[in-house]
């Protein structure tokens, strides 16, 4: 067997290249295989307990809090709203879904409370997550001043990866006081409900 | 090129030069081998890493309320696995090739891409590119950069294209940051091939000084032993010098004693068969006695006579006169000279024993001194008994071998050491100049003779003779018919 | 009768000089010789020698070679140049070969090696006295003559013969004492012509020589041959092989 891959050397190396290749490409796919879009709310939902600020953009940002490709995602966020240009009331959501036996603890929901200026709470049950529409992990929702939706999608640019995105930049443009059109993004992360539940939920 | 020796001949330079190529090029393999094997190891570990990585960061994937293992999970041990598979077999089977090393680099850049992956972009994570590239310049080929790089630009290239930020057309500044590391790769790159070149330049004259040392110490190695093997001849011919002026003064020595000797017993000899005839004619006849002691007189004298002729022989060296000279008959002569009473003396040398060119007196000489020997040496309980035989055969290469065997009791290891020697000898009366005598007209002749001894059954002295390749000797004055 | 009788009857008429330096050997060896009945004188020298030599009639001349002045050798020289062919023979205790080899070349009957037997001595001597020839055998008559050319140029006085038959018939002759036979020759082989004078019993010393290689004559000619030669050889070395041969009966002790 060695011997016979010996002599065929070159076409070894061409069959390992062409395996390479191909788990990279899946390995790729799935990277950048994006999350469900959800339904997001055109305008902050009434009767939320999430609190708007009036004067100033709100970000809602909806985490799963074992997902490990959102870390990326608050990264992202970190980097976002922690700039000295930008001032936006940045709430971070921690979906809970029901019946799910999740830990007590999470590192990225600790990482999101060492936020500064970034309020953390807790939806139990998803029900906010439903509200706004949000049903993938990362889910990142901005809203203007008075309350109409400008921007939903996710900040990285695949799966669990930290770096520019194209939704970073747009998210970063709008804060800026870009142009105020409504903006998407993909969004890359885990599901808050499995695809059967997304379908009995109307 | 720095050059230890001043000037080498042309050919020296060749020599060196070549057996510099030959280091460098062991040198590099080794390297090229330990730097595969431990890529190998490397590689091993990064998958292990991987694995480890992935259990730990992102164990679990969750779909709403449930888990399940993500995919990183078998992506690091998948992907992984395939990674690492052929550059490791290729590091043990094949190493230090250069389809290896490149496989390797392809593969450690790869795995740079999948750590990446697996840690989520983490920007510290792409140091694994830097330090991956620094790692390969070990094996100080530039070459093996190229593959590297390239893996590195493609797999940026190809994250651009395939993922789907893209789609909207805009300039990313993902692009720019593609070109941005692209860049950096590079810089580190053109280091990199700068110390791999200068490295190997280092290496080739290290190769070369070590190769000037290798041909210089050979060199030095060949004229010490030109010199010690100079020496033992030098020693050898001082020995053989000292020897000979040693001899030529004994010859001198001799050459006067022998006529300062001769002559007085010459006179005594004289005298004595003077007295003898007188008084044998004389009447009335003289006491038995008388005419005994006289006798003794004369044999005594003779003994003397023949212990200066054996001196004056052995320190005369006189070349043998060659004339053929069928041995049989010599040791009938020889057997008719030796004193002898019990002990019986057989001639079996063949008669068709080849004729050889010797000096007849000589080798007569030779036999008489040998036989005499022999019997002298016959112990008294074996004299009844007592045998020597001298046989002879020729030899295949041409020449023959004559011997002389006895049943006398033989010879002890250390006396036969010793028994050629001038003035060795074991008898209570003897000059020891015997068998000295005859080793030395043997070797005159060009033979040699050697002893071959059994204690408690006999003696065989067995004598070498080469046929003559000397042309016999040229006459000076040829005899031409008188008119 | 003993040889050594016979050569007594002889020596009651020659005269023998004898010649050396040492008084005691000098001495003892004319009292010895008188014994034997030679007429004997004496010479310390070889000057008083060759004055006895020029004023007295001498059928034999015996000298020492190593003497203080003129040694034996030119003695010998100083004879032949003035004329005088009186056979001469000389002794030595301990001389160089090139001295040997002059003395050869001179003509010298015999060279005697002290300290001698003798009555060997009185048979040389005798046999010395009375001039005998060297006969050279060869079936090629050219080189028999031509050998004995050379040896007679050399003082020995020789004979030569052109077959076997011819040989013995000369031996039979008398006055041969040394033979030189050519062993292969047809006819009579050098070997058979050999044999033949041995069963003669005079005590003549045969000398076998030959140009070619002639194993099985030489075997069967070995003991009746005192030493062989192979043609071609130098006349100094049949000269020193014949005196080799004429001093044999006085070494025999």
């Amino acid at each position: 067997m060695i011997r016979w891959m010996h002599r065929r050397l070159s076409f070894v190396i061409a069959a390992w290249m062409i395996a390479v290749m191909s788990a990279s490409g899946a390995v790729l796919a799935y990277k950048g295989t994006p999350g469900d879009e959800g339904t997001p709310a055109p305008r902050w939902p009434e009767g939320s307990t999430l609190v708007r600020d009036t004067e100033r953009p709100t970000l809602v940002m909806f985490i799963h809090p074992e997902c490990p490709c959102t870390r990326a995602s608050v990264e992202e966020l970190a980097r976002i709203v922690g700039r000295g240009d930008v001032s936006v009331r940045t709430i971070v959501a921690v979906v809970r879904p029901a019946g799910a036996d999740l830990p007590e603890k999470s590192g990225v929901v600790e990482r999101a409370r060492q936020l500064p200026g970034v309020e953390v709470v807790v939806d139990q049950g998803g029900v906010g997550g439903v509200r706004f529409g949000a049903e993938t992990s990362g889910h990142t929702l901005l809203f203007a001043a008075d309350g109409r939706r400008v921007f939903s999608g996710g900040i990285t640019a695949s799966r669990g990866h930290q770096g520019e995105s194209e939704g970073g930049a747009l998210l970063l443009a709008l804060l800026r006081g870009r142009r105020a059109e409504s903006a998407f993004a993909s969004i890359f992360g885990c599901n808050f409900s499995t695809a059967e539940e997304r379908r009995e939920t109307p | 090129m720095t050059s230890i020796a001043p000037s080498q001949s042309p050919e020296l330079e060749e020599a060196v030069a070549q057996r510099a190529a030959v280091l460098f090029g062991e040198h590099q393999t080794s390297l090229h081998r330990r730097t595969d094997r431990l890529f190998a190891y490397l590689l091993l570990g990064e998958w292990a890493f991987a694995i480890v990585l992935a259990l730990v960061l992102s164990p679990h994937a969750w779909d709403g309320k449930v888990r399940t293992i993500h995919v990183h999970v078998p992506i690091a041990v998948l992907l992984g696995g395939v990674l690492t598979m052929l550059p490791v077999f290729l590091a043990f089977t094949r190493p230090g090739m250069p389809s290896t090393r490149y496989i390797i680099a392809v593969s450690q850049m790869l795995w740079s891409g999948l750590l990446i992956h697996l840690t989520g972009g983490r920007i510290e994570t792409h140091f694994h590119v830097f330090g991956s590239l620094a790692f390969l310049s070990f094996y100080r080929d530039w070459r093996v950069l190229v593959p590297a790089t390239l893996v590195v630009v493609v797999d940026h290239l190809v994250r651009q294209v395939v993922w789907p930020e893209s789609a909207y057309g805009t300039t990313t500044p993902g692009a720019w940051r593609v070109l941005e590391h692209g860049a950096w790769v590079l810089f580190e790159d053109a280091f990199l091939v700068v110390a791999c070149l200068s490295s190997r330049a280092e290496m080739r004259a290290s190769a070369e000084r070590q190769a000037q040392v290798e041909t210089l110490s050979h060199l030095e190695e060949a004229k010490s032993a030109a010199l010690d093997s100079a020496l033992r001849e030098l020693r050898s011919s001082q020995t053989a010098q000292i020897r000979a002026e040693r001899l030529a003064a004994l010859g001198k020595l001799a050459a006067s004693m022998g006529h300062e000797l001769r002559n007085p017993l010459a006179a005594v000899r004289n005298a004595n068969a003077y007295v003898l005839k007188r008084l044998q004619a004389a009447r009335p006849a003289p006491d038995s006695k008388v005419t005994q002691f006289l006798d003794v007189i004369d044999k005594e004298v003779g003994v003397c006579a023949k212990i200066i002729s054996d001196l004056l022989d052995f320190a005369r060296e006189k070349e043998p006169t060659r004339a053929p000279c069928p041995l049989r008959a010599v040791v009938d002569d020889a057997f008719s000279v030796v004193p002898n009473d019990a002990v019986v003396l057989e001639n079996a040398v063949p008669e068709d024993l080849p004729i050889l060119d010797l000096d007849r007196d000589q080798m007569r000489q030779v036999f008489v001194n040998l036989v005499q020997n022999a019997v002298e040496a016959m112990p008294a309980d074996r004299r009844a008994s007592g045998r020597v035989v001298v046989s002879g055969r020729a030899r295949p290469a041409g020449g023959c071998i004559v011997e002389v065997r006895d049943n006398a009791g033989g010879i002890p290891a250390d006396v036969a050491a010793r028994i050629f020697e001038p003035l060795f000898t074991t008898k209570a009366k003897g000059t020891g100049l015997g068998l000295a005598v005859v080793a030395s007209m043997v070797e005159r002749h060009g033979g040699n003779i050697y002893l071959d001894s059994r204690l408690g059954e006999g003696t065989c002295f067995a004598i070498e003779l080469p046929v003559d390749t000397l042309p016999p000797q040229q006459p000076q004055q040829v005899l031409e018919q008188t008119t | 009768m003993t040889i050594a009788d016979d050569a007594a009857t002889q020596a009651r008429k020659m005269t023998i000089l004898v010649v050396d330096d040492e008084a005691p050997l000098l001495l003892t060896l004319v009292a010895n010789l008188e014994l034997a009945g030679f007429e004997v004188l004496d010479a310390p020298g070889a000057r008083q020698a060759l004055e006895i030599a020029r004023s007295r009639h001498l059928d034999l001349i015996l000298s020492d070679i190593r003497m203080p002045g003129m040694s034996g050798v030119d003695l010998l020289r100083a004879l032949r140049e003035s004329g005088c062919d009186v056979p001469v023979v000389l002794m030595t205790a301990f001389t160089v070969e090139s001295v040997l080899t002059e003395a050869l070349r001179e003509g010298v009957f015999t060279i005697v090696a002290k300290p001698f037997d003798v009555d060997g001595l009185v048979v040389s001597l005798t046999t010395a006295a009375s001039r005998p020839i060297v006969l050279v055998v060869d079936d090629e008559p050219p080189v028999a003559q031509a050998a004995a050319a050379a040896l007679a140029a050399m003082g020995i006085r020789t004979g030569s013969a052109g077959s076997g038959a011819e040989a013995i018939e000369r031996v039979r002759r008398g006055d041969v004492d040394v033979v030189v036979v050519d062993m292969v020759m047809p006819g009579l082989t050098g070997a058979e012509v050999v044999e033949q004078i041995a069963r003669l019993d005079r005590g003549i010393a045969c000398i076998g020589v030959s140009g070619h290689d002639a194993p099985a004559l030489f075997r069967r000619a070995a003991e009746n041959v005192v030493s062989f030669l192979r043609k071609p050889y130098r006349p100094t070395d049949l000269a020193s092989s014949i005196a080799r041969a004429r001093s044999r009966p006085a070494e025999r002790s």
